[in-house]
Parts: structure tokens; C-alpha cells; sequence
């Protein structure tokens, strides 16, 4: 279960690479980032469901919560000053 | 080598276009390539922590999430002023 997870985070996170590198518009680009939250919950579960301890569960669930709001208020950050930049047509 | 040896070996590897990325390009490819890494980076010392059973090492990436954030913000901050 553990290894088909992280299988599955790593095939998320090439996914949320190739889409930055590749993707032309900026919100398409945006979203492809968003792909490495749904990764990093992904390894969080395969620790979840892996050999490891309650303080390695704990911790991981902690930095997949504090990343997500991370990630989105970075997301959010970088939409805008794009947005205001190009009003200003910059 | 377990399946999270081999997670680690996979991040490490994506970690390269984003290095591209932030390298080549506009500013907001550079900074969402950027904040990509920096995610990669955080599940790629999360993976070696459990994988090396070494669980104290999960504050590590902790502060880098926390840190990242920020240093993204004020990256994204000069951009928005910068001419």
C-alpha cells in the first residue's frame, strides 16, 4: 500500500513539473504547481500507512496541512502580482 | 533499496527541469519553478527522513515549508515592483 502511494506522489509530482516547465499560460502553470500539494498528501499517507512511528505520522500530516496553505498562498501571491502587472502593461 | 529510497532517487532526478525553469524563462516561470522545487525538495527530505528512520530530522523540512513561503513572498513582492 505504502509503495503503490508513493508511486503515486511521484507521478503527481512529475506530472506538476512537466506542467511548469511546459504549460504556456500562467494559470495553467499555477495549477500544475498545485499538483506537488496532492503529492506531498500522498506521501504523507504512504508514511501513514507505512512502518513508521507516531511521531514520523504526526510530523508528516503536519508539514502536507502547513504546505497546502503554503502552497495556495504562494499560488494566490504570484496570480496576483501577474494580474497587476499586466494591467499595468508591464 | 526500499520504495522510499526509490521515491527520493525520483525527486531528487524532477528537481532538474525545475532548476531549468527558475533559470530560464520570465520571472513567473522562474518563481513558480522555484516554489516547485521547494516543494519537491520538502517530500524529498520527508522521504530520506523515514526512509534513514532518522523522524527528528521532520522538523527539517517543516522549517523549509515555513520558510519557503515566505522567501516566495517577498521574491513574488519585488517582482510585482520591480520595473
Amino acid at each position: 500500500m505504502s509503495a503503490v502511494l508513493l508511486v503515486l506522489a511521484v507521478a503527481f509530482a512529475a506530472l506538476a513539473v512537466a506542467g511548469v516547465v511546459a504549460l504556456p499560460a500562467t494559470w495553467q502553470r499555477l495549477h500544475a504547481f498545485g499538483l506537488t500539494t496532492a503529492s506531498l498528501w500522498l506521501v504523507a499517507l504512504a508514511v501513514w500507512f507505512g512502518p513508521s512511528g507516531t511521531e514520523a505520522r504526526t510530523k508528516t500530516t503536519s508539514i502536507a496541512v502547513v504546505a497546502t496553505f503554503a502552497n495556495g498562498g504562494l499560488a494566490h501571491a504570484i496570480a496576483r502580482a501577474e494580474r497587476l502587472r499586466r494591467q499595468e502593461g508591464r | 533499496m526500499s520504495a522510499m529510497h526509490g521515491a527520493a532517487i525520483a525527486f531528487l532526478l524532477l528537481l532538474v527541469p525545475c532548476g531549468a525553469a527558475a533559470i530560464a524563462g520570465g520571472w513567473l516561470q522562474r518563481i513558480v519553478g522555484l516554489v516547485t522545487a521547494s516543494s519537491l525538495v520538502v517530500m524529498l527530505l520527508v522521504v530520506l527522513s523515514v526512509a534513514f528512520e532518522r523522524t527528528a530530522f521532520l522538523d527539517l523540512p517543516l522549517a523549509l515549508t515555513l520558510l519557503s513561503f515566505g522567501a516566495g513572498l517577498v521574491f513574488v513582492r519585488f517582482e510585482e515592483k520591480a520595473e
